[in-house]
C-alpha cells in the first residue's frame, strides 16, 4: 500500500500511442468501433483511479458525472444547436460544477461515508434525470445526437477521441506527479498525518474529486455522440460498477491501470455479451476474485512477478 | 388533514421497513466494522424466497407464517456461508477492499435471482387476516400495514433486549469497544463475528419477507430502499441504533408527507437532508464522533 506509484517506462508509452495512431488502420469498421469505447472508457476508469488509486477513497458514483456530462452535451446539441465543441465543452463544465456541488457531501467525511455517499449522490442524479420528464425525456433519454458530418465516420470519432484522450492522459500524469498528487497520496496512506503536515486535506480532496469529475464528464461527453443517444441509466449504479471494475482489474496502483482495465473490460463485453446475458454474475466472480487473490490488479501481479524473476537471477 | 394523517401512517409504516433493513446494515457495521454494499441482494433475495415457500405450502391457508421462518432459516444459512466462504477472508484487509468485495456480490446475487425467479413480477396474497383493516381517527389503516409497523417495533425491542440486556449482547458491546481484550478473555471472537453477520443477514431477510406484505417483488428490489438507507445510517450516525431508528423515522415520514405535496421531490428531500447533516453533524445525530475515518 504504501509505496509511490510506479510509473511505467516511456518506451512503453511510445509503444501504446505508435499502437492506437497506426493500428486501427489494420482494423475492420466494428474493432474501431470497439477501440473507440475503450479510449472513452480508458478517461471513464481513470476518472475512478483518480479517487481510488491515487486518494484512496473508493467511490461508486462517478456515473453520476459520467452521466451530467452526458446528458450536458446531449442538450446543448438538441436545444441550442450550438456548435459541436461547445456542447463538448458545456457537457464537461456540467459534470464539473455537478462535482463541485455534490463534492462539499461527499469529501466531508472518508472511508465508508465516502463510498456510501458518493453512492446517494450517483442514484439521486440517476432519479432526477428519471423523473424530470418535461427537461431530460425521462426515461426515453435523447435520440439522434450526431456529430458534425466531418466526424462521423468510425475512423474520424476514433482520432477525434484519441486525441482528447490522449491529452488527458498527458495532463493527468503531470497533475499526479506535481507536489499536489504527492499529497494525494500522502492522504492516501494516512489522512491523521496529512493533517499533521499542514496538508489541507479538504480541499484537496475536493480539487481531487472535481478533477475526477471532469475525466468522467469528458468520457461521458465522447459517449453520447458515440452512441448518438443517452439514456438515465448511464447514471445509474451499475454504470459506475464499470468504472470500478475496470480501475480495479488493471490495477489502482500504476498511471496504466485503468487503460489496460478498460481495453480488457471492453473486449470482455463485446465478446460475453456475444453469447450470454449473464454477464453481470461473470463481472461479479472475477472482480471478487481480483480482490480476494490479486489486489493491484492485473499490473500489480505483473509487477510482482517481474520483480520476483529479476530478483532470483541475481 | 386526513389525508396528511394518513400520510403520516405509511410514513411510519415505511420508516419501519426501512430500520429493519438497515438495523441489520448498523449491526454489522457497529461491531465488526465491516459495510455490506450487498446488504440489499439480501433483502432482495429473501422477498423472492419467501414467494416461493409461500407457493410451496399454498394448499395450507397459513403458508406466508410457514414461509416467513422457512425464509428466515434460509437467510441465516445464507448469511453463515457467505461468512465463513468470503466476509471471514476480508476482515484483515483494507477497508475499501471489503467494500469493493460486497460490491461484487451485488453484480452475483443480482444475476442469481435473475436464473433462479426470472424477470417476471412476483406477488404474494396475503393472509385473510392481514388483508382486514382497523380504523384510526376513523381512517381505514390496512392490518399489512400494521403487521410491517408491528415487527419494525418487534424487531427494535428484541435488538435493544438482545444488546443490554443478555450476556451475548455484553459480549458483543464490549467486542465493538475492544475486540482484541475480548479475545484475550478467551472468547471466541471469529465465531460471534459469524453469528453477528447471519443475525445482520436475517435482519435483511425479514425486510424483504415484511416487504412482501406491501408489493411487488421484482429486480429492481436490491437497489430500491439503496439511498434512503444509506441517508439513514448517515443522519442517524454509523453503528448507533437509536440513530437508526430516528433516522429511519424521518426517512419514512418525509417521503411519505413529500409525496403529497409532489411525487417527484421526495428522493431529492431525503438526499438534502442528509446534506444539510453532514454539513452540521458530519458524524450523525446520534454517531460517536470518534469512529470517522
Amino acid at each position: 500500500m504504501e509505496k509511490i506509484l510506479p510509473f511505467p517506462k516511456s518506451r512503453w508509452w511510445l509503444l501504446l500511442i505508435g499502437f492506437s495512431i497506426f493500428g486501427p488502420l489494420a482494423l475492420g469498421t466494428f474493432w474501431v468501433h470497439v477501440a473507440t469505447e475503450v479510449l472513452i472508457m480508458a478517461l471513464f476508469a481513470m476518472s475512478f483511479n483518480i479517487l481510488y488509486g491515487h486518494m484512496g477513497q473508493l467511490s461508486f458514483g462517478q456515473a453520476a458525472f459520467f452521466g451530467t456530462g452526458a446528458y450536458g452535451a446531449a442538450m446543448m446539441m438538441t436545444k441550442t444547436g450550438a456548435p459541436f465543441l461547445v456542447c463538448l465543452f458545456a457537457g464537461i463544465l456540467i459534470g464539473a460544477l455537478w462535482a463541485l456541488i455534490t463534492g462539499f457531501l461527499c469529501i466531508r467525511l472518508a472511508g465508508i461515508y465516502f463510498a456510501i455517499m458518493t453512492v446517494v449522490v450517483s442514484q439521486s442524479t440517476f432519479y432526477i434525470i428519471f423523473n424530470w420528464y418535461s427537461f431530460t425525456g425521462g426515461d426515453n433519454g435523447i435520440q439522434g445526437l450526431l456529430p458534425p458530418p466531418v466526424l462521423q465516420g468510425p475512423f474520424a470519432y476514433y482520432y477525434f477521441s484519441l486525441a482528447i484522450v490522449i491529452t488527458a492522459i498527458i495532463i493527468y500524469r503531470v497533475i499526479l506527479l506535481s507536489p499536489f498528487g504527492l499529497s494525494l497520496y500522502c492522504i492516501r496512506d494516512n489522512i491523521d498525518r496529512s493533517i499533521f503536515v499542514g496538508i489541507k486535506v479538504r480541499r484537496h480532496m475536493h480539487i481531487a474529486f472535481v478533477m475526477a469529475g471532469v475525466y468522467a464528464a469528458t468520457a461521458g461527453v465522447l459517449f453520447a455522440p458515440f452512441k448518438r443517444s443517452v439514456v438515465p441509466h448511464m447514471c445509474d449504479w451499475t454504470t459506475s460498477g464499470n468504472a470500478v471494475f475496470m480501475g480495479v482489474l488493471g490495477g489502482v496502483y500504476h498511471l496504466g491501470g485503468p487503460i489496460l482495465g478498460a481495453v480488457v473490460w471492453t473486449f470482455l463485453d463485446a465478446f460475453v455479451t456475444g453469447f450470454t446475458e449473464y454477464w453481470p454474475i461473470i463481472i461479479g466472480f472475477i472482480l471478487l476474485l481480483v480482490i480476494l487473490y490479486m489486489p493491484g490488479g492485473i499490473l500489480g501481479l505483473l509487477e510482482q512477478r517481474f520483480r520476483r524473476s529479476r530478483q532470483s537471477a541475481r | 388533514m386526513e389525508l396528511i394523517l394518513q400520510q403520516l401512517l405509511s410514513g411510519l409504516v415505511r420508516g419501519s421497513l426501512l430500520f429493519i433493513v438497515t438495523s441489520g446494515l448498523t449491526l454489522i457495521f457497529g461491531v465488526v466494522g465491516v459495510m455490506n454494499m450487498a446488504h440489499f441482494s439480501f433483502y432482495m433475495v429473501a422477498a423472492y424466497l419467501t414467494w416461493t415457500f409461500w407457493r410451496i405450502f399454498l394448499p395450507s391457508p397459513s403458508s406466508f407464517w410457514i414461509s416467513m421462518i422457512a425464509t428466515s432459516v434460509v437467510m441465516i444459512l445464507i448469511g453463515l456461508v457467505i461468512e465463513r466462504l468470503l466476509f471471514r477472508r476480508m476482515y484483515n484487509r483494507i477497508l475499501s477492499e471489503q467494500l469493493l468485495a460486497s460490491f461484487a456480490l451485488i453484480y452475483i446475487f443480482s444475476d442469481l435471482v435473475k436464473i433462479l425467479w426470472g424477470l417476471e413480477f412476483r406477488y404474494v396474497t396475503r393472509p385473510v387476516i392481514l388483508t382486514r383493516s382497523i380504523s384510526i381517527l376513523g381512517n381505514p389503516f390496512p392490518n399489512y400495514n400494521s403487521f410491517v409497523l408491528v415487527l419494525g417495533v418487534f424487531i427494535a425491542c428484541g435488538i435493544w433486549f438482545l444488546l443490554y440486556r443478555t450476556k451475548f449482547g455484553r459480549i458483543v458491546r464490549a467486542c465493538h469497544s475492544y475486540r482484541e481484550m475480548v479475545g484475550a478473555l478467551g472468547i471466541p471472537v471469529p465465531l460471534l463475528y459469524t453469528i453477528v453477520f447471519a443475525l445482520s443477514v436475517l435482519l435483511a431477510g425479514l425486510g424483504g419477507i415484511a416487504w412482501t406484505m406491501m408489493g411487488m417483488i421484482n429486480l429492481g428490489l436490491d437497489h430500491s430502499l439503496l439511498i434512503e438507507a444509506f441517508c439513514v445510517m448517515v443522519i442517524g450516525g454509523m453503528g448507533s441504533f437509536l440513530g437508526t431508528a430516528v433516522g429511519s423515522l424521518i426517512c419514512g415520514v418525509v417521503y411519505a408527507l413529500s409525496i403529497l405535496i409532489e411525487p417527484r421531490i421526495a428522493t431529492l428531500l431525503i438526499f438534502i437532508i442528509t446534506g444539510i447533516v453532514l454539513t452540521l453533524r458530519p458524524w450523525g445525530l446520534f454517531g460517536a464522533k470518534g469512529r470517522l475515518h
